[in-house]
């Protein structure tokens, strides 16, 4: 079975597994359905002969009054053991990444209908930064949008898509409604806008020139060049990403840590996940890659074709050229005061790669040795493309000041 | 054996026969069989009888047709014999011996039945015999090496195809390999190997190796379990009939597929982890037929310690499972069954962790079901999250039965009506401060007044009438349930329900 262990890429894996294991349990809600004391539309019997398949599945009344007297008694219900979900939530409330929140500030600020945002991070981590570019977006842009969410660690294979992240909606009702409010990523982004604390969400605030025709262009403008940006950033930056994390000695000083070693104690489970999830970012790079030169030096050969890392590091570099100038001298790229979803999707890239900033005591806690990671990752040559573009680079210390 | 009727066979044979007179003859002749035998039996007790303690050597011992069965191995089991007998015992003593053997050959399952033994008086022309010897030959066909089985089978909420492939005598040693493949609704995919062998030509201790792969739904759960792992035990079975089992397992699981309703409580255990863990079983049957008894009775014990030291792995906690049963004959072929059964499991502290760590849904109990506490749903009983039954820490479950022969039949078919009432609780553990996670100390004191716990109101129970079907395989129930006393949340059924299995509370 496999279910995505790549933290980058989803599979319909999951999602075909959930569909069957719901419609394997389907039959038994019919059943209990018929088994139990089903209300009748028509208590008395009626005059006129229903069709035999109806009259066959009625319950005859003796046994009806039979099944109404029982259970004789019901006591109140077991309470969940210890590492059930809501002492759970309880201990990651201090992870609560609400952007008015200090790190001194109480624990148990978050009131208990606090959603809670299921993703990729490290729970010792200082500065409360999830380690995954498709989960650091969302954390963001909830941030922008002033949404307090719980952070919990989680793995894809809590996800329903397969993917992380995903959103409980409000984790008290869950608990009876049988998890009723998960939001998968993929509509994590209307959820969040409906929700926001921030009158209308993202795009069209600051309308007041909504009937300007010419504004109305402008907009749309605006969508078709953002959305421009983000197919780069989904892939040419993500294929450097995927290459740097996968393909470079950081696989084994920063993936490995985060994501490997987490999962489990086993050196047997931890060579597998770790061949799964290489594996699955082979298969990524080779899916998207489309270029038949074969002349480069650090050129690497697999079965399937080749992965031209010069080639990726180009591309994203003429990436992140276009993004520091659509930039421009502009504060966000969103053109308004306040980051949209532009913003957390590049912040999703720059705030990894320049996270080993060196600012010394930040490198604490996040224990098992992925401090040196970050340093590497920041050194590496993705890092250093961020590195010396000061529009990114001050567009990332931005987002971190102002919100985590 | 001659007999008068044999001197005019010619004219018997021109005759022509009705088919009274055949039948007649058949009788006759079976009869005469009988008395041969009889006889034969008789002359031998007699004679053996006169000639217990006749000293005798027992010079060879010759296992024929045993062509794929080694020749170290069969010595084993008849050297200590030739040593014993090599300086004169009696007869009596030697046969003994021999009938020891015997059986010896029977378990290791290697031969077909019956295996044929002889005694002869060796070659007297050989030089080296002497007047007291005894040559011992068995006739020891070998089954055949191997076996494969299809078929398909349908269970409660279930259906499955299988593939078993079993090869016996591998090197010649009773080493067997049994290879299992399935799929099915419920369990998806089970893939399995073992090989196991006697150690030291012992067919009641024995050695298993075996490798596991499996896919399973749990929709009381709603999530999917993948099994990928191995284990090793040693299975000794005690000249006293008691069965024991000890050994090591390592599993790595995987908690995927999760439905889409499914709860916080599932979604955060969902992931990997491994499981590494030494575990024994102790089984005292003593029941006359364990799936419909209706005398004797059965303790069984568990014990399993995971992750403790250098066990390592993701999980560590010890469990202790115990069950007993006992059957009672009343008059009329009526019998009464009585079972009990209860769980814990205790936290232990994971090396290099501070505290001890908490179960993980797929190391809880679960509880409820046609095989267990019938009236419940599969896995209905016990603390849930939504509509997922997350398992408990500490479980006890009883139930008694009075199984009436159905009067046509008689108590002679395998077919009995039942009344039943069974009930039980399953509880997590709790700790008094839920926000922090417990120290051992606590952790005792918690185990404690969860056990205690288990006797707070009535527990959780259902009682009903039904029918059974005690198949050489497996046990089949059809059961009216009707459920008495549940907690919230709980799955009582009302009703009919299904049950197939080998072990019935």
């Amino acid at each position: 079975m496999a279910t995505s262990t790549d933290p980058e890429t989803s599979t319909d894996n999951t999602s075909r597994d959930a569909s069957s294991t719901s419609s394997t349990s389907l039959p038994k809600h019919q059943s209990s359905a018929t088994s139990r004391a089903k209300p009748q539309p028509h208590p008395h019997p009626q005059p006129q002969s229903q069709p035999r398949s109806t009259s066959f599945w009625r319950i005859p009344g003796p046994l009806k009054t039979l099944f109404e007297a029982v259970p004789l008694h019901t006591y109140p219900a077991n309470p969940l053991p210890q590492r059930a979900a809501q002492s759970l939530l309880r201990r990651r409330r201090r992870l609560s990444s609400s952007s008015s929140s200090s790190p001194s500030s109480t624990p148990d600020a978050a009131p208990p209908s606090t959603p809670s945002l299921w993703l990729w991070i490290n729970p010792a981590a200082t500065d409360r930064l999830s380690f995954n570019p498709s989960c650091l977006r969302w954390q963001a842009y909830l941030a922008f949008l002033q949404i307090p969410v719980v952070l919990v660690p989680s793995n894809n294979h809590a996800s329903p898509s397969g993917a992380l992240p995903f959103l409980i909606s409000n984790t008290d009702s869950s608990s009876s409604s049988g998890g009723g409010g998960v939001v998968p990523s993929n509509k994590l982004r209307r959820w969040a806008e409906e929700n926001s604390a921030v009158a209308d969400g993202n795009n069209n605030n600051e309308d007041e020139d909504n009937d300007d025709p010419t504004a109305a262009a402008q907009k749309r403008e605006d969508d078709a060049r953002h959305e421009a940006y983000i197919s780069l950033v989904e892939t040419s930056i993500r294929r450097a990403w995927l290459y740097t994390l996968h393909h470079t000695p950081l696989f084994t000083s920063l993936t490995h840590p985060l994501y490997i070693t987490p999962a489990s104690q086993s050196i047997f489970i931890r060579t597998a996940l770790s061949h799964q999830l290489r594996a699955a970012a082979t298969a990524e790079l080779l899916k998207s890659s489309t270029t038949t030169t074969t002349s480069t030096s650090s050129t690497s050969t697999t079965e399937g074709g080749i992965i031209d890392a010069e080639e990726i590091y180009t591309r994203a570099d003429e990436a992140f050229e276009a993004l520091e100038r659509g930039l421009g001298g502009e504060e966000w790229f969103s053109g308004k005061a306040r980051p949209g979803w532009l913003d957390a999707v590049v912040f999703g890239y720059t705030g990894l790669v320049l996270r080993g900033d060196g600012g010394g005591g930040d490198d604490e806690g996040r224990g098992d040795g992925e401090g040196d990671g970050w340093r590497m990752l920041r050194e590496s040559r993705l890092g250093q493309m961020v590195e010396r573009r000061d529009g990114l680079r001050r567009h990332r210390e931005r987002i971190v000041r102002g919100y985590f | 054996m001659a007999s008068q009727s044999d001197d005019d066979v010619f004219e018997k044979l021109k005759r022509k026969t009705d088919e009274k007179e055949l039948a007649q003859q058949r009788a006759e002749s079976e009869a005469r069989v009988r008395s041969v035998q009889a006889k034969s039996g008789q002359r031998n007790a007699e004679l053996i009888g006169s000639n217990s303690t006749l000293p005798v050597t027992i010079s060879s011992i010759e296992v024929l047709q045993a062509q794929h069965t080694r020749r170290g191995f069969l010595e084993r089991i008849f050297n200590p014999i030739l040593h014993k007998n090599r300086d004169g015992s009696t007869l009596n003593d030697a046969l003994v011996d021999m009938g020891s053997a015997y059986r010896t050959l029977q378990k290791f399952d290697i031969f077909q039945e019956p295996i044929a033994m002889y005694y002869d008086k060796p070659d007297k022309t050989d030089p080296s015999t002497s007047a007291t010897d005894l040559a011992v030959y068995f006739y020891a066909k070998e089954k055949s090496r191997y076996t494969i089985n299809t078929g398909t089978e349908a269970g409660h909420d279930e259906g499955s195809a299988f593939l078993n492939v079993i090869l016996r005598n591998l090197f010649g040693g009773a080493e067997s390999f049994n290879a299992h493949a399935s799929i099915g609704t419920r369990t998806r995919s089970s893939y399995s190997a073992n090989f196991e062998t006697p150690i030291l030509s012992n067919p009641d201790l024995k050695w298993e190796v075996g490798g596991l792969a499996s896919s399973t739904i749990k929709s009381f759960a709603s999530h999917e379990e993948l099994l990928k792992g191995g284990s090793t035990k040693l299975k000794y079975l005690t000249p006293g009939g008691h069965r024991h089992e000890f050994g090591y397992s390592g599993y790595w699981r995987q908690l995927t597929g999760l439905a889409e309703g499914a709860s916080p409580s599932v979604r955060q255990d969902a992931g990997d982890s491994f499981k590494s863990s030494i575990h024994h079983t102790w089984i005292n049957e003593r029941r006359d037929n364990p799936l419909m008894p209706s005398k004797g009775y059965l303790i069984k014990t568990v014990a399993e310690i995971a992750g403790l030291g250098a066990l390592k792995g993701d999980v560590a906690f010890t469990k202790l499972e115990a069950e007993t049963a006992a059957a009672i004959p009343l008059p009329a072929g009526i019998s009464f069954t009585a079972g009990l059964r209860g769980g814990v499991l205790y936290p232990l502290t994971l090396a290099g962790q501070q505290s001890p760590s908490q179960s993980r849904l797929n190391d809880r109990f679960q509880l409820g079901g046609p095989t267990d506490v019938r009236g419940f749903r599969l896995g209905g009983l016990g603390p849930r999250d939504g509509t997922d039954s997350i398992g408990g820490d500490v479980y006890a479950a009883g139930g008694a039965s009075l199984l009436f022969p159905i009067p046509k039949l008689g108590p002679e078919s395998p077919i009995r009506l039942q009344a039943f009432i069974n009930g039980g609780r399953l509880l997590g553990l709790q700790s008094p401060k839920s926000d922090e996670p417990l120290d051992s100390q606590a952790v005792s004191k918690c185990v404690k007044s969860t056990i205690a716990e288990l006797q707070n109101g009535i527990p959780s129970c259902a009682a009903g009438l039904g029918l059974v079907y005690a198949h050489p395989v497996a046990r089949f129930e059809l059961n009216f349930s009707l459920p008495l006393y549940i907690r919230k949340g709980e799955e009582g059924r009302k009703g009919l329900q299904f049950g197939v299995g080998v072990s019935f509370l």
